[in-house]
């Protein structure tokens, strides 16, 4: 980004590179692939655009997120489709944490899909995407105490489902 | 609709993301033109150019619009009405002209702008002014304040790097309207009666509200933008 802001037009098709195929596969799973596309392209359009807000030294993964997911609540307000947040399903669409035993990922989808939504994406950003809690933060729009408490809270729920499912099986 | 348009089938992911970084490069060539500059600009200089526009409406209201009782009106109670508006008025501006990275509170300001004028309207009962001069003031009420709003509008538009659409934001730039054009009233129209100013200032932000969303560009127009 320092680079793009420095002059560099290289600089921003790096960028887009490195961000928007994750972005990309995480939008078709929600929108019709014509508006996913859509979106990626406002997405970055809007990057451009605010590129002047950029402090320099500040994580760019948080506002590419934000932002898209921001477009998408538009898109899919305009094309009625499901709300879904974009955090998430970039998390579930390939995040390298993940488990790569197709079980254990229904498991955890399982157990995600029981938490409220707020714990639930504060998770997904923090352990499936590994971004650090003020990143976090920023992403979902929450002071950083709030982020904290909802990562607790969220992973303390996750365990007892956890533990309860090792009980029934 | 995407500018790279359908994905053919048959393309590997690093085909369809060039294409896609192509539509990219050819919309941000495409971003060009004063409006394209001042979308650019940091979210601070946006905002504070927005409020230096209305500073300029409201110093002509003063100028060429003033109410008759401006000079005897009661100097407290003008500066504390005044101050909420602007302060609401300047938070319910942020709101619209914040940048898309951050996440928005829509709905508390719709509630905060739209209740606001309403609340004003209520007060004046209780501390009436009285024989203000109002005779031949008060018909030209709804043209000002609705001219003044749709300027509002006008210039936020401006500084807007991504129109916001739907009932919501409709109602959020209609009530911030109603709010400046009731802003611009308070400096120009001295009726003081309760009904009046609910009928026609309070209720302004409703009719813009409605004119706004009228305005609002067809589906392919507000994808481009």
């Amino acid at each position: 980004m320092a680079a793009y802001l420095a002059g560099e037009t290289a600089a921003f098709d790096e960028l887009f590179r490195r961000y928007a195929l994750p972005l990309l596969r995480a939008l078709r799973r929600r929108l019709p692939a014509e508006d996913a596309n859509d979106v990626v392209q406002q997405t970055f359009l809007q990057l451009h655009r605010c590129r002047f807000d950029y402090q320099l030294g500040a994580g760019l993964r948080p506002w590419i997120y934000t932002i898209a997911f921001n477009l998408q609540r538009r898109q899919a307000r305009r094309g009625h489709y499901e709300e879904a947040f974009v955090e998430e399903e970039a998390a579930t669409s390939g995040g390298a944490s993940w488990p790569a035993d197709g079980v254990a990922i229904q498991s955890v989808r399982s157990a995600l899909a029981q938490l409220p939504r707020e714990q639930r994406r504060v998770i997904a950003l923090h352990w499936f995407e590994g971004l650090p809690f003020d990143q976090v933060a920023t992403t979902v729009g929450a002071s950083l105490s709030a982020v904290k408490v909802r990562a607790h809270r969220g992973y303390v729920a996750l365990r007892k489902i956890f533990e309860r499912d090792d009980r029934d099986v | 609709m995407s500018d790279a348009g359908p994905p053919p089938s048959g393309l590997t992911p690093a085909d369809e993301l060039e294409r896609l970084l192509t539509g990219t490069h050819e919309r941000i060539k495409a971003d060009r033109g004063p409006l394209a500059w001042l979308r650019c600009r940091p979210t601070s200089q946006r905002f504070g150019m927005v409020l230096m526009g209305l500073a300029g409406l409201m110093a002509l209201t003063l100028w060429r619009f003033q109410r008759p009782d401006f000079a005897t009106y009661p100097a407290l109670r003008m500066a504390i009405t005044f101050s909420v508006y602007l302060v609401a008025l300047a938070l319910s501006i942020g709101e619209l002209v914040r940048p898309l990275y951050t996440r928005g509170r829509t709905e508390l300001f719709i509630v905060l702008t739209g209740a606001l004028p309403l609340l004003v309207a209520a007060l004046p009962a209780a501390a009436r002014v009285e024989d203000a001069p109002t005779i031949g003031h008060g018909h030209d009420c709804i043209p000002v304040g609705m001219l003044a709003g749709f300027l509002l509008m006008l210039i936020v538009r401006a500084f807007d790097r991504a129109p916001r659409v739907g009932t919501g934001p409709a109602l959020l730039m209609g009530n911030t309207a109603g709010l400046f054009a009731n802003l611009v009233l308070m400096l120009h129209c001295p009726i003081d009666r309760p009904a009046h100013l609910l009928v026609t200032h309070a209720l302004l932000g409703v009719a813009l509200a409605a004119l706004f969303k009228v305005l609002e560009p067809p589906r392919a127009a507000r994808i481009r933008s």
